[in-house]
């Protein structure tokens, strides 16, 4: 049998064979004689079949065989059922070619009849639509893309209920598809959030599609997310609405990310804030030592060019003199000060503690400060009989004495009156300063501790200084392990300030020589004292152990602040000492602790600590005094017995 | 050149008023102290002997800035020239806002202020 070309089928006879209405480079023909088995396939058939050119195709059985093995009997029945009925039939199917390959075949086929009815011939096209998509793959295809997203995407019917609920959704809500198909969309809104469930369903009633639109959600585990959604309208065949998808992407980390970057971006402005704050108050800082440091400068080397020009009188010439010395001492104190102020700052400052007497510190103080009592016409006053001992710096404690005085008496009008009281009660001493003068109002009473600090506008002050006085004060006096205090009314009503320092009436015993032919310091007993220790070094704290026990005090050591409070839980110390940096819980939780839970709130404490702490910041805590490492044990043997008011 | 011969210092600590008066009286110049900018306005208006004013920037009562408000203001005491003398560090920039005709920072070097007094007086 010959092989046809396609454009010989169409020279078929009419009435042998069908005209068939397809493009026949795509179309394949062939033409069974169903008498004999005779089979003519057209090239582009026999292609379909795999068949390589060549090759001819005589008989039906040579078509069957290659119909793909598992389609064979389907295709034939659709044959023997159109044979007996209908002689015609269409029926997709795959073939096996020669070559291996599997094609997927449309193929409609028309059986030949003579006149009685007898089937004849049967002619059959195909088509090669092993390409083309199956409308089942296509579903099964996209519903694999929607079980795949990251996305949730949920169908969902005009009243909000949901139909459908991909594997995203299960993943960003928690819920399933089996608990949420059937149930309200409005399940995932936050109780405490308008329900945007029903105006979204308007808007999908109109036609309209929501895009991109940020809200809040719950999920099944009760935790809230960002969401962002894009919901479409659904239509059918009639372009009707009939629900709605909805695509939500999960975007807390997104959103948490922007308030992360917003949060950082504000911070970097107010760290630039400050930095440029902190530098215009260096450069006004530097602006005013200078200043106050040529003032004095300028009057000194004034008088020195008038001594030269050798035309003053002797008077002028002893008060030119007067004036350089004064001029020089105010730039020495001015020095001093700022020395004093650096050294608070970096922590350097140490005292030489010994017993002091207050009232001969206060003496001392008056005696200096009534020349310039007397120069503005201020009237001093005095009560210094009840004065205590304290342990402390002498030099310093006047310097807190005069700094007050000094102060007082600046800004004091004349004719006013400065006090100074030395008072004292059963564990405590106490310096007050009172003044007549201009006061202080209350916006400046918080901060007139802060080095630099001053009451007037810098252009227009009538007092000069650094204004370190006060601040060098409360350093100095919390140093000591005391408070001041201020207090005034207002402008006007004078000021009076009060000093607390820890009262020192201890037994004194004289150590024995030491070798260094040092005077000895006088160093107390501390018989029966309870001391807790609390160090995580407790090793390196083991001398200081032995050495108040010598002392005669009954020392407990601690290495952690959950030891502390276990060891606090049934006992009671007289002192607590205590390092700051601890791991886990530090010096000042423990402290902060005990001041705030009352049984304990009264018990003296002693930080200890290898770094430079700002006093500032172990007085807030809680603490009464704060010694650096390493300890010098006769001044913490003495503090001890003064704060346990031995 | 000011008609006048007497030079006022505003200045409000005494020791560097005292001190600049006494040196400039000893180099033969008429001399008036002011302790602060108001007591300069009436010792200016009190004479019209005044050839050059040295004026101090912070001083209490009136400061060296409201001073010059005042005295740019009154029409025959404007034109009386203005040495700005200040132990502030910007001192010269001051001045030059100030319409001064010349800045001197505290400690003042004599020599030059010789020069300046006697450049206008």
């Amino acid at each position: 049998m010959r092989r046809l070309a396609p454009e010989r089928v169409n020279r078929v006879p009419a009435g042998d064979t069908p005209r068939l209405p397809f493009d026949a480079a795509e179309l394949g023909v062939w033409e069974a004689d169903l008498m004999t088995g005779e089979v003519r396939v057209t090239d582009r058939f026999a292609a379909m079949l795999g068949v390589p050119p060549g090759v001819t195709l005589r008989h039906r059985d040579e078509l069957r065989a290659r119909v793909h093995p598992d389609d064979r009997e389907r295709v034939r029945a659709a044959f023997e059922s159109a044979l007996a009925g209908a002689g015609e039939y269409g029926v997709e199917y795959r073939s096996l070619g020669d070559d291996g390959q599997v094609r997927r075949l449309a193929s409609s086929v028309v059986i030949v009849r003579d006149v009685s009815g007898r089937p004849l011939r049967a002619i059959g096209t195909a088509v090669d639509i092993t390409r083309r998509e199956r409308p089942e793959e296509a579903q099964a295809r996209l519903a694999a893309i929607v079980e795949g997203s990251d996305d949730a995407i949920i169908g969902k019917s005009l009243d909000g209920i949901v139909t459908s609920w991909n594997q995203g959704a299960e993943r960003i809500f928690g819920y399933t598809a089996e608990e949420m198909v059937g149930s309200p969309l409005s399940r995932l809104v936050p109780p405490d959030r308008p329900d945007e469930v029903p105006s979204i369903l308007a808007a999908i009633r109109r036609g309209e599609r929501v895009e991109h639109f940020d809200t809040e959600r719950v999920r099944k585990d009760g935790q809230r997310i960002q969401v962002s959604l894009s919901i479409s309208p659904i239509r059918d065949a009639t372009g009707d609405v009939i629900g709605a998808s909805k695509i939500a992407r999960d975007v807390t980390d997104r959103k948490r990310a922007e308030e992360e970057r917003e949060r950082l971006l504000a911070e970097a402005k107010q760290a630039r804030a400050e930095a440029e704050a902190a530098s215009r108050a260096k450069d006004q800082l530097l602006s005013i030592v200078s200043h106050e440091l040529r003032t004095p400068l300028a009057s000194m080397l004034g008088w020195v060019r008038v001594l030269r020009q050798g035309k003053v009188s002797p008077e002028r010439a002893a008060r030119a003199l007067q004036s350089i010395e004064r001029s020089g001492r105010i730039q020495a104190e001015l020095i001093d000060d700022l020395l004093d102020v650096s050294r608070i700052v970096t922590g350097r400052l140490r005292l030489n503690l010994a017993p002091v007497d207050l009232r001969a510190v206060a003496q001392a103080a008056l005696d200096a400060i009534r020349p310039d009592a007397v120069g503005n016409d201020v009237r001093l006053e005095a009560s210094l009989e009840a004065g205590g001992t304290v342990l402390g710096d002498a030099i310093r404690l006047q310097q807190i004495v005069s700094n007050l005085l000094s102060n007082a008496v600046k800004f004091t009008p004349a004719g006013g009156c400065v006090e100074l009281r030395v008072e004292r009660t059963d564990r405590e001493a106490r310096i007050v300063v009172r003044d007549t003068g201009r006061g202080i109002t209350p916006e400046l009473l918080p901060q007139i501790f802060e080095p630099f600090r001053q009451g007037d506008d810098v252009k227009t002050r009538k007092t000069g200084g650094l204004g370190l006085g006060l601040a060098i004060v409360r350093s100095l006096v919390q140093q000591h392990g005391g408070t001041v205090k201020p207090e005034s009314a207002g402008e006007g009503t004078g000021s009076t300030f009060t000093i607390t320092l820890p009262l020192m009436d201890a037994t004194i015993i004289e150590p024995a020589d030491r070798e260094d032919g040092l005077p000895a310091l006088p160093v107390p007993r501390l018989d029966g004292l309870r001391v807790l220790i609390v160090d995580d070094e407790l090793e390196a704290c083991e001398p200081l152990g032995v050495l108040l026990e010598e002392r005669g005090a009954k020392v407990t050591m601690v290495a952690s602040v959950p030891d502390a409070r276990a060891a606090l839980d049934n006992w009671e110390p007289d002192v607590l000492v205590s390092d700051i940096r601890m791991p886990g819980e530090d010096g000042y939780a423990l402290v902060r602790e005990l001041r705030a839970t009352g049984r304990l709130r009264a018990v003296p404490a002693v930080a200890i600590t290898g770094y430079h702490q700002e006093g500032d910041r172990v007085a807030a805590a809680g603490f009464h005094a704060c010694f650096r490492k390493p300890v010098e044990p006769d001044g913490l043997v003495t503090l001890l017995a003064s704060l346990a008011g031995r | 050149m000011s008609p006048g011969k007497t030079i006022l210092i505003v200045e409000d600590d005494s020791d560097v008023r005292e001190s600049l008066a006494v040196f400039l009286e000893g180099e033969g110049y008429s001399v008036v102290e002011a302790e602060h900018g108001k007591e300069a306005l009436r010792c200016l208006r009190s004479s019209t002997d005044f050839c050059l004013i040295l004026l101090d920037l912070f001083m209490p009562v009136m400061n060296g800035w409201a001073f010059r408000d005042e005295q740019l203001r009154d029409p025959s005491l404007a034109a009386i020239p203005v040495v700005v003398i200040s132990a502030d560090a910007g001192t010269s920039q001051k001045a030059a806002a100030l319409g001064a005709v010349d800045a001197m920072v505290k400690p003042i070097e004599f020599d030059r202020l010789l020069e300046t007094v006697a450049h206008h007086c």
